[in-house]
């Protein structure tokens, strides 16, 4: 699953940060996901959790901060909530909305501890 | 253990980039990834003595960011190479090496070449090197998709001349590739009509950011619940500009379509061209 590509990623920049700030260890990663952005949370934790073993984020809590959808109706032009990808207008019905928000896959920031 | 390059994996199953009749390459597929393995910096969880103070380090740094790098770097390459490069995307089976096979000897006007994407062997590869265009194959051992450094490295085995077409072969997957920008011109999809006219609500996320939808096996319809129609409104929810193709890679027809959408793309590259 690409989870694990995805984890990989989030971890080397964890590390580059961490080694950036001479920071010794790392204790949160924070991590915003949105609901569009075809990533199953929950698989992306479990690789996490993998992946940070022996590593200066071995200890590293994971926080995923899931982002909500938002669309705009291509009818009506206004803005809603969209939990999917296809995702009828309410107030059009047969109009679907098109994304505007909702796609992040982001490292926003990390928690670390002593220096190198 | 890393899927994509393969580190840390004791039976050494890794990405390698394979001319078929030639030996693998392995080469360095840590560009994206450096190392994940240990680093030793004496770790002090000893905290009889209070805890150190914690900071916050804003990173805000887009996941995919280094593959879009590398993405990036590939798509300049091919603009400044008037390469046309296609990114074909499909379920395991929907007819891409079929289709790709067909379109190298029926389409003789452009120079073809094709990257190959499978978790295992080099048939693929064969199949199109014996239908007359340069191919290199790319083993992803256990990975999912192909990512942007590994088409980056895979082109350094390709014979590919300003003007080319290359038809990048995405691992049969519909659900990964579509995160992984690969610096393509054209993101097709190929869905085949045994998989159903529901496949595009099913899997949105790989027809969102797709140019071309193209309906493979159309000589099945009459053996096949699949309406040609209702497919396509269900693309056009999660995609309303998503342009089609229907034929039959084997039978040929349709072809005709395939092959103008391919020549409208080819010359949308090249503003000079009559």
């Amino acid at each position: 699953m690409h989870e694990m590509s995805l984890a990989l990623e989030i971890l080397r920049i964890v590390e580059e940060t961490a080694l950036q700030n001479q920071a010794a260890v790392v204790k949160e990663i924070f991590v915003e996901v949105g609901t569009l952005a075809g990533v199953t949370i929950p698989a992306l934790e479990f690789c996490l959790e993998v992946v940070k073993k022996d590593t200066a984020a071995d200890g590293a809590a994971i926080r995923i901060n899931q982002v909500p959808g938002k669309g705009r109706c291509p009818t009506c032009g206004s803005e809603y909530p969209m939990a999917t990808l296809i995702e009828p207008c309410p107030v059009c019905d047969t109009s679907y909305l098109a994304m505007t928000a909702g796609d992040d896959l982001r490292v926003r920031e990390i928690e670390v501890e002593g220096q190198i | 253990m890393c899927d994509t390059c393969g580190c840390g994996q004791p039976d050494g199953q890794g990405v390698k980039i394979i001319k078929p009749g030639e030996k693998a390459v392995e080469g360095d597929g840590h560009q994206n990834h450096n190392r994940h393995h240990h680093h030793d910096h004496g770790y002090d969880h000893d905290h009889e003595h209070g805890h150190p103070p914690t900071e916050t380090i804003k990173v805000q740094q887009d996941i995919l960011g280094a593959n879009n790098l590398v993405a990036a770097r590939n798509r300049t390459f091919f603009e400044e190479h008037g390469i046309l490069a296609l990114n074909l995307m499909s379920s395991p089976g929907s007819g891409k090496t079929t289709l790709l096979e067909r379109t190298i000897k029926e389409l003789g006007a452009y120079r073809w070449a094709v990257i190959e994407g499978d978790q295992q062997t080099t048939l693929d590869a064969e199949r199109i090197e014996r239908a007359g265009a340069d191919a290199v194959q790319v083993n992803t051992g256990t990975g999912c998709h192909l990512d942007a450094s590994m088409v980056s490295r895979a082109l350094e085995s390709l014979t590919l001349p300003p003007g080319a077409v290359l038809a990048i072969e995405n691992v049969g997957n519909l659900v990964c590739p579509a995160l992984f920008d690969l610096g393509e011109s054209r993101r097709v999809v190929i869905v085949s009509t045994p998989e159903g006219s529901d496949k595009p609500l099913k899997y949105p996320t790989i027809l969102r950011d797709a140019h071309l939808c193209v309906i493979n096996k159309l000589d099945l319809l009459p053996y096949v619940d699949f309406d040609l129609d209702l497919f396509k409104e269900n693309c056009r929810r999660v995609n309303p500009r998503m342009e089609f193709v229907a034929l039959s890679a084997t039978v040929g027809t349709g072809l005709a379509g395939w092959f103008a959408w391919i020549e409208q793309a080819y010359h949308g590259l090249q503003p000079e061209a009559g």
